[in-house]
């Protein structure tokens, strides 16, 4: 036997859901961002993950920067398993027509790649293309745009510094690229024998060395890592296994899929306020119903669970859209620009993101649907006689169950978002924002009710109405408030950081920069560019000394990067670019301390060991 | 012997209800008595609180002062489901604007309290109430799909399938022509007589006023004048 109030709400929804269009969209619409974010972002990441060796080049890769490996590293990394080494370097690349762009070229071992395929055209293979011509001139396979640019073809030389390679191949992908990271210029992949004739990556050169590791039967890389760190002293060695592929690709997938995912929850927070109106609306519609059955002896509670199946019924059937189009909007993704990615996926419908919408989805229905639900349980069945009479709603067990869910909520974002103190933070800010218009709104209404008597006409009747005991504006003004406050937040970012870039960028950003200027040729390089801009003041032309570095001690102590809080250790992790330069510019943007004097002759700033003592 | 509470006792009745120009007092010390299957017209002018006095007596409405006493019981120590309990199966009322429940087909309407109070077989109770007020051929019907007198046909059916000892009934013909308001005062009349409720009938009809045992007639939320005891006139 069914339940009579699932009985009783299966024939109130005969009436059709046209006064639920607006509860319907506003759900749908929350819960379709969401999902469709959470999707997207999984399909990347289990692309991610089912090539992670692919893009590791192996299933570990070792890294040291501005130094080559040591015979003992190398024999530790031997003894793991199969290696293949490269290296990788920035350089200018000069056609013979003389024009120039800077490169990223990489050496790579024989082997290369441990893990996937290299794609070239114009040569058979990467061996072929990389074979040295009859003179002795190393092959290289390039990037498309770095024939377009130096307007070269397949078979024509070109130089990196003062070496020629001879374009043999067009590169068109190699497996570990998107675990290599940002390129700053097009990629030359040659043999890591032809780059070392280069003098680029030797000793002080800005370059990279790395070993890609096979472990036998691809077993599980945690216990190789283990040994080989107990062999190798760390001296700005970076380890990273193939389940860490490609950090920087994973953290713009975690950051994109939680700031899409908060607009979806914001919009969802909005089209809450929409939910809240929906069922307060049509509760009112229903209100003589209510009152009726009431009059024929129903209970509040049977009256509370007639509409809360209702609700629960259009919820579900809101979320269910919504995921149906979240779901699709990732597919349509891969049909329409999987080969344009630049980040390896694999679409299809995941269940784990779903669920998560559909609880972000269920949790705001609920939040912003209970409390309309004890004014219907609480509807008195006087109002029969007295349409106005309003319920009288104490603290209720709807009300309790409205916090939970909005605590649920609350408490879903910061537990999926990827820095739960900024998640806190947007909650709060949204808290405060929906209480502020709140009260607006309820000012709005007690504005409208005075100002009604000074005015005549049509102005008096409208503001009559806001002031009235439907007025709109108490449920209204939030919703719209926090809607337009959402739609303002991402036009004032994306013009923020596009004024950043149009208008700061030209203006503080120089037009030219060389790098790798060879010491001792300074003086000769400052002439050559007087020669081409004229007399080279420093508001036009500043040239100063620059190196990379990693912080390895903090105060007189080594660094124990233990004692780092997680998110403060890329300032460990990463390259640091130090400079010297004279005086104060202008606009130096000194926060703390005092710039060094010109004609400073102290302890040095910048050293390390090995290096000559300044003025030495 | 035993004598039984009588269903309906008012003493001492007020109501005050609240308005933007301040109080109004609607009901002003009612006193009133209906025995077993009496039945009771209530009429005055408008803004006497002859509706107001239904909703009190029925439990719809708390007042502000006085006793309510519905089948024996104080209304005022049982809460809002403690009163629609009390009325489950056992009283009933009609409405001048019919509210039957819009989605809900005829049958589904008459079917509806016997369904709140448990009862078995409600569907087949209602097919034969609705047989009774001449409307079997329209169980499907929705409110919308009938006429007004349809409509109170099939509220008067809704009122009096569960046998109610008590029935209140607010201008049950108020809305309707002379032709449809004769045969629903008709049914009333008959099928209370039949089921042995007892009626509180407000009425400005004063022919249908006179079918009542008793005519109670209100002016300014007092009783003005109560024919108790002056004959019985045939139904």
């Amino acid at each position: 036997m069914i339940p009579l109030s699932v009985r009783f709400a299966l024939r109130e929804l005969r009436g059709g859901v046209r006064g639920f269009r607006i509860f319907l969209a506003c759900l749908a619409l929350g819960v379709m961002a969401i999902a469709a974010a959470s999707s997207t972002a999984e399909a990347f990441r289990r692309g991610l993950a089912a090539q992670s060796r692919e893009i590791l080049g192996g299933d570990i890769a070792v890294t040291a920067q501005q130094r080559g490996f040591s015979a003992a590293e190398r024999a530790a990394f031997a003894q793991a398993g199969k290696v293949v080494y490269s290296a990788g370097a920035r350089a200018m690349a000069q056609a013979p027509s003389g024009d120039r762009r800077l490169v990223e070229i990489r050496g790579v071992g024989s082997g290369y790649p441990l893990a996937g395929t290299i794609t070239v055209q114009g040569a058979a293979s990467l061996d072929q293309a990389l074979l040295p011509a009859a003179d002795g001139v190393a092959g290289a396979a390039v990037e498309p745009a770095l024939l377009d640019r130096l307007h070269l073809k397949l078979g024509d030389r070109f130089l990196v510094g003062d070496t020629p390679f001879i374009a043999r191949a067009v590169l068109i992908g190699e497996p570990d690229r998107i675990g290599r990271g940002f390129a700053l210029g097009p990629r030359v992949l040659t043999r890591l024998e032809a780059l070392r004739a280069t003098g680029l990556i030797a000793p002080g050169a800005l370059h990279a060395e790395s070993a890609r590791i096979a472990l036998p039967s691809r077993a599980d890389p945690a216990p190789a890592i283990r040994r080989l760190k107990a062999v190798l002293h760390g001296d700005g060695l970076l380890i990273r296994d193939r389940g860490d592929a490609a950090p920087g690709a994973r953290k713009l997938i975690d950051r994109l899929e939680y700031f899409l995912g908060f607009i979806g929850l914001a919009s969802l927070l909005a089209g809450g306020l929409g939910v809240f109106g929906a069922v307060q609306a049509y509760l009112e519609t229903r209100k003589s119903s209510i009152a009726a059955l009431k009059a024929l002896g129903a209970e509040g509670a049977l009256i509370r669970n007639v509409y809360l199946i209702q609700i629960a019924l259009l919820a579900g059937l809101g979320v269910i859209i919504g995921l149906g189009l979240g779901a699709a909007v990732p597919l349509l993704l891969g049909v329409f620009a999987a080969g344009s990615l630049p980040i390896p996926a694999l679409f299809a419908v995941y269940p784990l993101p779903l669920a998560k919408a559909a609880l972000f989805g269920l949790l705001s229905a609920a939040a912003f649907s209970l409390e309309p639900l004890a004014r219907a349980r609480a509807t008195p069945p006087a109002s029969l006689f007295r349409r106005d009479l309003g319920a009288r709603v104490g603290f209720s067990l709807e009300a309790v169950g409205a916090i939970l869910a909005a605590l649920g909520l609350a408490a879903l974002t910061v537990v999926t978002a990827p820095t739960p103190v900024m998640a806190g933070i947007m909650i709060a800010g949204v808290a405060v924002s929906l209480g502020l218009l709140w009260g607006l709104g309820r000012l709005a209404v007690r504005a409208a009710g005075r100002l009604r008597g000074r005015l005549r006409g049509a102005l008096r009747l409208g503001l009559a109405n806001l002031a009235g005991p439907r007025s709109a504006a108490r449920s209204a003004t939030p919703a719209i408030g926090l809607g337009i406050a959402l739609l303002t937040a991402v036009i004032l970012i994306q013009s923020s950081l596009l004024g950043q870039i149009r208008a700061v960028a030209p203006r503080t950003a120089p037009a030219v920069i060389f790098t790798e200027i060879p010491t001792g040729r300074d003086a000769a390089f400052d002439q050559a560019v007087s020669a081409v801009i004229g007399p080279a003041g420093p508001d036009r032309y500043l040239r100063f000394p620059f190196v990379t570095g990693r912080i390895t001690g903090l105060k007189g102590r080594p660094l124990d990067r233990k004692t780092i809080p997680q998110d403060q250790r890329w300032a460990y992790d990463n390259d640091i670019s130090l400079s010297a330069i004279g005086p104060e510019p202008k606009d130096a943007g000194l926060t703390e301390g005092a710039w060094w004097p010109a004609g400073y002759a102290g302890p040095p700033l910048v050293w390390r060991p090995g290096w000559p003592r300044p003025g030495a | 012997m035993t004598v039984s509470a009588p269903p309906l006792q008012l003493t001492g009745v007020a109501l005050t209800l609240p308005s933007a120009a301040g109080p109004v007092a609607i009901l002003k010390g009612v006193d009133l008595t209906v025995g077993a299957g009496e039945r009771v017209a209530v009429t005055g002018p408008s803004g006497s609180g002859k509706s107001s006095l239904l909703a009190v007596a029925a439990g719809l409405e708390q007042p502000t002062s006085g006793q309510v006493r519905l089948f024996g019981q104080d209304l005022a120590r049982l809460n809002e489901d403690g009163r629609a309990r009390l009325r489950r199966g056992r009283v009933s009322l009609v409405f001048q604007s019919f509210h039957l429940l819009p989605n809900m087909t005829a049958e589904e309407n008459v079917a509806a309290p016997l369904e709140i109070a448990g009862a078995r077989g409600a569907a087949a109770t209602a097919r034969s109430w609705l047989d009774r007020v001449g409307l079997g051929a329209r169980l499907r019907h929705y409110p919308h799909q009938m006429s007004g007198g349809e409509q109170q046909r099939v509220a008067l059916a809704r009122a009096l399938a569960a046998r109610p000892a008590q029935l209140f009934a607010d201008e049950p013909t108020g809305n309707l022509d002379a032709a449809n308001a004769a045969t629903v005062a008709d049914m009333m009349f008959a099928l209370v007589a039949e089921v042995g409720a007892a009626l509180v009938l407000v009425t400005h009809d004063p022919a249908l006023a006179q079918r009542a045992d008793r005519r109670v007639v209100m002016g300014d939320g007092t009783i003005q004048s109560d024919d108790a005891g002056q004959g019985r006139p045939a139904a």
